[in-house]
């Protein structure tokens, strides 16, 4: 009986998820398909794992930029976090300092970073957009004033293992991203914080008026957001064994992607885990698809564009007829 | 709405009312109040009366925490509040606000109705990480059922509502909290006369439950018919409290203009 229910509760809860997702996982089969039929190695278990190796750090900014977006705002310097995170990283990794507090200070950092935006939005009526806009590029510049232009090279075992390592047979950044998407669901599906995220950005006066504290959420997904991009910057520069001050150039943009392709609403208030998921992916797959086929890679930007552009316009058009009828 | 018996439309009976006070207001302002005071008494329907703009909306966003005060010492049960409270710790003392601005201010539109009546209450199905979804569902049906809502399904977006509907999830989305004083701000603007004469039968009842009401409307017949005792205000100030059999369409219109 008690099985029965939860297997009747699982069903339920696919059929909930295919139906509001219907069309970007339709989007995904079509485009794994193509890409298996095109390129052989594409189904192969290494490249599986290579592709959610390459998403992870995108996930971790999209995690974040969900909450962000459902709270109502919209977070900008996350990629400029991850290149200042790197270089600040890279740094303590050559220095005696040990590799536990290394990762601790950068953690730190990338939260503070968050807890500056958060701060300044919260507070004031300052548009989330401006502000963390201007935060990038003062990010970006404090990155490049810290190596003078150059990159780090980083050859400290224990931090390049944080993101090449293993644990039983899955990378790590694999790891994280599955530690990190169950958080964040639970966050949101499963507790008082995440329904106050979806009230400020579902009305930001009435959450005032129903005893929210809408300035605690704001803060909270501003340092969650600074916090995810200092995970991405420590794996990103992990990976590439430098810490680079162009790192993470544009990552915004792919996370953005990431949630509206996911279904995430730059209006704030609607959003899911799950959604967003299927649009790392898409946007992972794509870059991989294309560089497996060959495609030229100014093509595969503009391609890019194109798909976002298209799976956006799809959604558009179901809502349209929801809306009629 | 069609076939429905307006006869009896205003149902107050005013035998609710007890010599406790509940809420004592003294000297309140703020940037547009200025030194108001009053009394609300158990069981009481308390109307605040006057011409719009002359500050009782803007009177109870100051006593809810909303609004910044100036000054003003506020009793609520017995207990002097600190001067610097949130709605939040309002809320947590049993005082409920249903705002005017339904739209902008009381439901999320993007949101299930589900969603929206249990938003002040997940402290009774949600700690820490422990979701209670089958509790949240209880809640949801006891007060649909006892407000007669007329929903679908609990998971469809509340603004696909008939505004009356909307006001009912917002207002029972207040009575899950289970408030001492309830503020209804212009309740039944903008909803049909089924949904308004539902409305008057729940105010009646929950005094009689010991719940205290203030009610702000433009309405003079409903003010009048509906209030225990009513207040008028004018340019921010309190210029009359009305006892139920002084309060008619002139007396009250004639305190509204005393500037």
């Amino acid at each position: 009986m008690q099985n029965k229910q939860l297997v009747n509760k699982f069903k339920t809860g696919c059929a909930n998820y295919i139906r509001r997702n219907g069309g970007i996982l339709i989007g995904l089969l079509v485009m794994c398909v193509v890409i298996s039929i095109v390129s052989p190695i594409f189904l192969t278990e290494r490249n599986i794992m290579n592709v959610l190796r390459q998403i992870s750090s995108n996930f971790f900014l999209a995690t974040s930029m969900t909450l962000v977006m459902i709270s109502g705002g919209i977070d900008l310097s996350v990629g400029s976090i991850i290149a200042v995170i790197g270089v600040v990283g890279g740094n303590l990794a050559q220095s005696p300092v040990p590799i536990v507090f290394a990762v601790l200070l950068t953690l730190m950092l990338g939260t503070g970073f968050g807890a500056v935006n958060g701060f300044i939005i919260s507070r004031t009526t300052l548009s989330p957009f401006i502000v963390t806009l201007a935060m990038m590029s003062i990010l970006r510049g404090i990155a490049y004033i810290i190596t003078k232009g150059t990159t780090v090279r980083i050859d400290n075992g224990a931090y390049i293992a944080l993101g090449t390592g293993y644990v039983l047979g899955i990378p790590l950044p694999v790891l994280y991203m599955i530690l990190i998407f169950i958080a964040a669901y639970v966050l949101l599906n499963r507790t008082a914080l995440g329904r106050h995220i979806f009230a400020v950005g579902g009305n930001a006066r009435a959450a005032i008026y129903s005893g929210i504290k809408t300035r605690r959420v704001q803060m909270f997904v501003y340092i969650m957001s600074g916090l995810m991009s200092a995970m991405a910057g420590i794996v990103l520069s992990a990976r590439s064994y430098s810490g680079n001050p162009i790192a993470g150039n544009g990552a915004e943009m792919d996370a953005i992607a990431a949630c509206a392709l996911g279904g995430v609403s730059l209006a704030g208030g609607i959003g899911s885990v799950g959604g967003m998921f299927l649009g790392t992916l898409i946007i992972g797959i794509l870059s991989n698809g294309l560089n497996l086929m060959g495609v030229d890679s100014f093509w595969q930007t503009t391609l890019k564009g194109v798909i976002i552009l298209a799976a956006v316009y799809i959604d558009y058009l179901k809502g349209l007829k929801t809306i009629s009828k | 709405m069609v076939g429905r018996n307006l006869g009896n439309y205003y149902v107050r009976e005013h035998s609710h009312v007890s010599d406790d006070v509940v809420l004592h207001v003294e000297g309140l302002s703020s940037r547009k109040v200025h030194g108001v005071s009053f009394d609300l008494h158990r069981g009481e329907i308390l109307g605040l009366g006057g011409l719009v703009g002359c500050g009782r909306t803007e009177t109870m966003l100051a006593l809810f925490g909303i609004d910044r005060r100036t000054e003003g010492t506020i009793v609520l049960n017995g207990k002097q509040l600190p001067g610097d409270y949130t709605p939040a710790d309002l809320i947590a003392e049993g005082v409920a606000l249903v705002p005017e601005d339904r739209r902008g201010e009381g439901l999320f539109p993007v949101m299930s109705v589900e969603y929206n009546l249990t938003l002040k209450v997940l402290k009774q199905f949600m700690s820490g990480l422990s979701y209670r979804k089958d509790r949240e569902d209880a809640v949801y049906d006891k007060f649909v059922q006892e407000l007669s809502i007329k929903v679908p399904t609990r998971g469809m977006a509340i603004s696909s509502l008939s505004g009356g509907n909307q006001q009912k999830v917002i207002i029972a989305s207040w009575l899950a909290s289970s408030p001492s004083v309830l503020i209804l701000d212009e309740p039944t603007r903008g909803i049909d006369v089924g949904a308004k004469s539902e409305i008057y039968l729940m105010m009646n009842a929950l005094t009689a439950q010991g719940v205290s009401i203030i009610m702000i409307s433009s309405e003079l017949p409903e003010l009048i018919h509906m209030s225990d005792r009513v207040a008028v205000m004018c340019d921010g100030r309190i210029t009359a409290i009305l006892e139920q059999n002084e309060a008619s369409q002139e007396t009250i219109m004639q305190h509204a203009v005393r500037y």
